[in-house]
């Protein structure tokens, strides 16, 4: 009497286990470049590997992902009235989601724009890996939200345009920028959460920058060259700052070389509990 | 698979062969339609042909706007399931057409093009968008495509021509990623990933018993008798081990005679700490098997030969039984992780104390907290004729009658 019993649960057991096949695909789109002078790019992708560049010139944008079929579908549209172009990946709601990372498909998505291009980029991420490689193109404003992803942010060359704003949320992830000073926006704002955030503040910053920092409880490095004059506005109950090589009044710290320096930034910072590390290099 | 692609060749030559012979047009019709199918099953391209527009109430397939690839190319391959000779499609301001299909250099077509299971060769000028399921987009010389184009199951190929809109290939079958293995065969690995490291760990113990007994008992009663000292002291170790490595290697290398020492000490302070941890493990798991055969014995179950070998293959099949609750039902959402948790805790929870316990018995050489300690005075008659061991008079002993019991 047992043994059929035990034998239709291993049965059932069996059969009750995940499914095996899994799917990726190939979706590329690209539409060419008609004379266009700006445009606005909004990037959507939840997980898996993004990597935005320059790309060739004939191009208004192209993409070139690689999804996961069963969670995802390819997200891939364009405005001419708004100029605005759509581009990612977006859930099917069916499938559930992949927590661990082992068991998550490797997407990747690539996404390259034209540097003739006046871009307003609106990147989005959750827990995605991305290098974004904006240096060399004309950004006209940067608004990056990423999730519990590891992103970095480069800008190798200075901005060809001229840049009005750069806004960056991080949650939970890691968020690295590199040559900031290259991207030409005079404000930036950094909202970060729990992570851990590195900003170079290298380049070729234009005159009267701003930086405000809204910090909960992740820590932020500034790693900033000699040359570069800082001060720093410190409004927080618990926040802390490195203050080697400042000189202090009141809540603000004024670099040494603040007055003599050629590029000049100020950073405002609001923590609750996290810290600021400047490091000079 | 492929004893059936060779049926199917096989009907197909036959097929063939009746078409070229049969007279009575309807009969042929059918057989070219029969041959279509065929030929669709084989995965080769049927005949070209138009499709006709279907009624008011039939297939439509808009392709005007492309904006969701994955929704069109289902809509698309559920229409493809009928049979071709009933296939009608209406592509509003386009055709529709089977298999491949080109347009000349000195051609210009009008609207919308849609192709099923067939290539585009386009040398010519296209005013609408161009769609090609299961097949390429080719763009020769000269060919212009006003509007867009997208290729489902296939790619855009530019061989000197224009897409004037947005070009979209979504890529043929997916992709099969690095399947998973299902149930059954992931429930087989981690089985005999679980026997082989309680086989190698009944070798190591049977080891143990034969060459290090003494030893193993005492780290196994100090389990026994001191777990929760042996757990405390195991944790403390955890954490103090690396420093103390640290502090010893520094140590030596400050010292201008110690750094001779630190090759030796880099090779067996490590060996050391596995050992302990290893041992202790296994002298917990001899622990657990002791214990339990002997409440089966106390309880009066006949056990063959209650020895040390037996109380380890007794723990390792307690161990083994936590762990096979997690390959049973590691697949379950969260009630799996939440199983592998507690194999873990458990798992690290008796390697603790095991550790501990080594440490508290020097490996075994000390017994101070193995519930064994019996004066010398114990075990003389002349301790026994006069000290009493029971009623009034023991209660009233100096001592307070906790004078240890000869352990038995």
């Amino acid at each position: 009497m047992k043994r059929p019993a035990i034998a239709a649960a291993l049965a059932i057991l069996a059969g009750a286990g995940p499914a095996g096949a899994q799917t990726l695909r190939d979706f590329d789109y690209a539409r060419p470049l008609r004379g266009e002078r700006q445009l606005r790019a909004v990037i959507e992708f939840a997980a898996g590997r993004l990597a935005v560049g320059p790309g060739p010139s004939d191009r208004l944008y192209g993409l070139a992902l690689r999804y996961d079929a069963e969670r995802f579908r390819p997200v891939g549209s364009y405005n001419a009235a708004a100029a605005e172009v759509r581009l990612g990946v977006e859930g099917t709601g069916s499938g559930g989601i992949r927590i661990s990372r082992r068991d998550a498909l490797p997407q990747v998505a690539v996404v390259v724009f034209p540097a003739s291009v006046d871009l307003s980029l609106d990147v989005t991420m959750g827990a995605a890996d991305g290098t974004l490689d904006l240096g060399g193109l004309r950004l006209s404003t940067l608004e990056l939200k990423s999730g519990a992803s590891r992103t970095t942010v480069h800008f190798d060359q200075p901005n060809a345009g001229s840049c009005r704003s750069a806004s960056v949320a991080s949650g939970a992830g890691e968020l690295t920028v590199t040559g900031a000073g290259n991207s030409g926006c005079r404000a930036w704002r950094f909202e970060g959460g729990v992570g851990a955030v590195t900003i170079d503040l290298g380049g070729a910053w234009p005159a009267d920058s701003r930086f405000t920092l809204n910090m909960a409880l992740g820590g932020v490095t500034l790693q900033a060259p000699r040359s570069l004059g800082l001060r720093v506005t410190m409004n927080g109950f618990l926040a802390g700052f490195d203050a080697s090589g400042f000189s202090k009044e009141g809540s603000t710290y004024t670099s040494a070389n603040y007055a003599t320096a050629a590029r000049r930034i100020e950073v405002e910072v609001n923590s609750a509990l996290g810290g600021v590390n400047v490091v000079w290099k | 698979m492929r004893t059936g692609n060779r049926a199917l060749a096989l009907g197909v030559a036959l097929l063939g062969a009746l078409a070229a012979r049969a007279e009575a047009r309807d009969l042929g019709a059918r057989i070219e339609s029969a041959l279509d199918h065929l030929l669709y099953q084989l995965d080769q391209s049927p005949t070209p042909r138009a499709i006709p527009p279907a009624g008011p109430q039939g297939a439509t397939a808009d392709i005007s706007r492309l904006d969701d690839p994955v929704r069109l190319e289902q809509q698309l391959r559920q229409l493809l399931r009928t049979p071709v000779a009933q296939l009608h499609l209406t592509v509003p301001n386009g055709q529709a057409r089977l298999g491949d299909f080109s347009v000349g250099s000195n051609e210009s077509l009008t609207g919308n093009l849609l192709i099923l299971r067939g290539d585009a060769d386009l040398f010519g000028r296209v005013t609408g968008n161009v769609v090609a399921l299961d097949g390429d987009i080719v763009l020769h010389g000269g060919a212009l495509v006003s509007g867009d184009a997208l290729a489902i199951g296939g790619r855009i190929r530019h061989r000197g021509g224009v897409v004037a809109g947005e070009q979209r290939s979504l890529g043929a079958a997916p992709v099969a990623a690095a399947a998973r293995p299902g149930f059954a065969t992931g429930a087989a690995t981690k089985l005999a990933g679980l026997a082989g490291v309680l086989l190698t760990l009944t070798l190591l113990g049977f080891g143990l018993v034969l060459f290090a007994r003494p030893n193993l008992e005492t780290v196994s009663d100090t389990v026994s008798h001191s777990v929760f000292r042996s757990f405390v002291t195991g944790l403390l170790a955890q954490v103090l081990a690396v420093p103390t490595f640290g502090m010893m290697i520094t140590g030596l290398v400050l010292s201008v005679v110690g750094v001779l020492l630190v090759p030796f000490v880099l090779i067996v302070f490590p060996l050391v700490l596995v050992t302990a941890i290893v041992g202790g493990f296994l002298a917990v798991l001899h622990a657990m098997g002791e214990t339990h055969t002997r409440r089966r014995m106390a309880s009066g179950v006949m056990v063959g030969s209650a020895n040390s070998y037996r109380y380890l293959l007794v723990g390792l099949g307690g161990l083994g039984l936590v762990w096979l609750g997690w390959i049973v039902f590691g697949w379950v959402p969260v009630a799996g992780t939440l199983i592998l948790l507690a194999a873990i805790v458990a798992t690290w929870l008796l390697a603790t104390v095991g550790f501990g316990a080594a440490l508290l018995s020097r490996a075994g050489i000390k017994p101070a907290f193995a519930g064994r300690y019996v004066p010398p005075e114990a075990l003389t008659d002349e301790y026994l004729w006069a000290t009493p061991q029971f009623g009034v008079t023991a209660v009233k002993r100096p001592e307070g009658g906790k004078a240890p019991r000869p352990r038995g």
